[in-house]
């Protein structure tokens, strides 16, 4: 393998294609002052592209939250890297198919086969990857028309590469053909997949530093990740996410930059129902930190839909009142 | 990924086009920081490729070699001496701080100088292993974006953390661009109408973030604000250069950026009869 290409972005990773959408979540600010913009200070071009984001449910897994996490009563130290809770998460439900798509089931499923439940603005989908691989492709499928049989099938290849999660899916992948529809039925139980999700600090992004060390008028990085246990081997055919030998990893599902006012203090609180306040960040990486709820238990998505209040905090980051990048002309 | 034989039956042998692909892998940077320096508004003037401001960066963290430690990789240096000054960079691999001291490369195919980055394992204030660094991305001295493979140091060598404002520097700076439009035959130059200041860092001001354009009056004056710096352009000179002042430097503040190498590859399919 030659490397070919070096290439620096800012702020966003420039994926390969194919690769799942991300809302926009940079970290480096152009500006370490960064005021709200609100939505009628965005150029109208750019309101016209954003206007399709808001709301917009995106393709995932839907999960049942097992385990609740209690609310600290009194802030906390977390180093640069640290976890502020850990929930574990399984499928939501499952359908078990009643013959395998164009007749293939060692690609595609077996008959008898459990599907876990996805979704994204169309509805429901149902997914299914080879449980005896520990890597391979997602295929999931889809009741257009609510008959009792998938008339859809999607393939998602990027899960093969490096994913950590079994069952955590972000993209739907290419349509893959279906050759005649596949009958399925409800199932009583769901595939016996079972992840750790963490939401994990990575250090200040932007701001200023005081004198003594605290970082202001910035952003500090946290992420919601799905966590793989190291030194855990796999017994054959198990489908249980497994890492053998090697430090914790972590699969960032979704990053949550948290605005820090002028005094260092910030706040993370969006409509799944994690919420937490940061105290303090120290530029050499430490964090002082107060969970107040992680996300509920029972059913629900990792990923909420985009809010017209998160994409404009986004954007505040870059992009001045007239809707152009912060370095500007004064008049 | 290297190319892999097929045995099909019968037919002669035959290659198949390659498929080509790529992987894409993204890591951030760990935090460094911009240093303040002493105001000075004189009138200054920079040529083309000159910057406007020049601030020193550092990592984050820091720390300090109490003992001579060697660095067991093909290097020309062969060991740090008590006292060298080395920054941290965090490795999302393993989950732990490198502590990276500069020596420089005896390898031909990059530029820029390897480091060699230690260890401390069980966190007992001693190194306990050392990593080459892998090049520095873009050549700038902080960036560690691929370290090697470990290897254990004969024995643990004690450190001790300093204050991150002593560690290893390089330079952050603002690079400049006039826009103008272009000249016509016979006609006099156009008037500058707006200046792109891109931060850049390392030896080679390697530029780290997206161009900002600032529209200039007729005049070709104006200010420019980034990062909190504030800078009066005051002019451009027939020669190209320009002339200005910089009324704010850049307040400390932590900085990021996201590394990406794209690697392309092909496979290629041969076809061999069984």
């Amino acid at each position: 393998m030659t490397p070919l290409l070096l290439l620096l972005t800012l702020g966003q990773a420039e994926p390969a294609a194919p690769t799942p959408p991300a809302p926009p979540s940079p970290v480096e600010a152009v500006d370490p002052t960064p005021d709200r913009l609100t939505w009628e200070e965005l150029p109208a071009s750019l309101r016209a592209l954003a206007e399709p984001m808001i709301g917009r449910k995106s393709f995932q897994s839907v999960v049942t939250v097992e385990t609740p996490v209690d609310a600290d009563s009194a802030a906390r130290t977390v180093a640069y890297g640290d976890l502020l809770l850990r929930q574990t998460v399984r499928p939501a439900a499952a359908v078990r198919l009643k013959d395998a798509p164009n007749g293939k089931p060692g690609k595609y499923g077996p008959a008898g086969a459990l599907l876990w439940q996805a979704r994204d603005g169309e509805g429901d989908h149902w997914c299914w990857r080879d449980p005896a691989k520990a890597q391979s492709n997602v295929y999931c499928l889809r009741d257009k028309e609510a008959d009792g049989r998938f008339d859809v099938l999607y393939e998602n290849t990027l899960q093969k590469w490096g994913a950590i999660s079994r069952f955590l899916v972000t993209w739907r992948g290419k349509d893959e053909g279906l050759q005649a529809p596949v009958a399925y039925e409800p199932a009583t139980e769901v595939p016996p997949y079972s992840e750790t999700i963490a939401v994990r600090y990575v250090g200040p992004g932007t701001g200023r530093v005081t004198d003594d060390g605290r970082v202001v008028d910035g952003v500090a990085g946290f992420e919601l990740v799905v966590v793989a246990a190291p030194n855990t081997p796999a017994p054959k055919g198990n489908a249980l996410v497994t890492v053998v030998g090697g430090p914790a990893r972590f699969e960032p599902l979704r990053r949550l930059p948290v605005r820090l006012d002028a005094e260092g203090r910030g706040e993370w609180k969006d409509v799944s129902g994690l919420r937490f306040f940061v105290d303090r960040v120290s530029v050499d990486g430490d964090a002082t930190v107060r969970l107040v709820s992680g996300l509920p238990t029972g059913e629900g998505v990792l990923n909420p839909p985009l809010t017209r209040e998160a994409l404009l905090e986004d954007l505040s980051e870059f992009l001045d009142a007239s809707g152009k990048p912060k370095a500007t002309a004064a008049p | 990924m290297r190319p892999f034989p097929y045995l099909a039956a019968a037919s002669a042998a035959f290659v198949v086009a390659g498929q080509a692909a790529a992987q894409t892998r993204t890591v951030e940077s760990s935090p460094f920081v911009i240093h303040e320096i002493a105001a000075d508004p004189t009138v200054r003037n920079a040529k083309k490729g000159e910057p406007l401001l020049v601030q020193p960066v550092t990592a984050s963290r820091a720390a300090r070699l109490e003992v001579d430690a060697p660095t067991l990789f093909k290097s020309k240096t062969q060991s740090f001496a008590a006292g060298t000054a080395m920054f941290g960079s965090y490795d999302e691999a393993t989950g732990r701080w490198l502590w990276c001291a500069v020596a420089e490369s005896k390898a031909k195919w990059w530029a820029g100088d390897e480091f060699a980055c230690y260890e401390d394992l069980d966190a007992d204030g001693r190194f306990d292993t050392v990593r080459p660094s892998g090049a520095p991305f873009l050549g700038v001295p902080l960036f560690v974006f691929s370290p090697g493979a470990a290897k254990p140091l004969p024995t643990p060598v004690p450190y001790s953390r300093i204050d991150f404002a002593n560690g290893p520097k390089t330079e952050y700076a603002l690079s400049w661009r006039a826009d103008r439009p272009r000249a016509k035959a016979d006609q006099p130059a156009p008037k500058v109408e707006a200046i792109a200041v891109t931060p850049a860092m390392g030896p080679n001001a390697s530029p780290i973030g997206s161009a900002a354009t600032v529209k200039l009056d007729g005049q070709e004056t104006g200010r420019v604000f980034f990062r909190g710096a504030e800078i009066e352009i005051l002019g451009f000179e027939p020669d190209g250069s320009v002339r200005y002042r910089v009324l704010k430097g850049l307040p400390r503040q932590v900085g990021r950026v996201t590394m990406t190498m794209t690697t392309s590859y092909t496979t290629v399919p041969i076809y061999i009869p069984g």
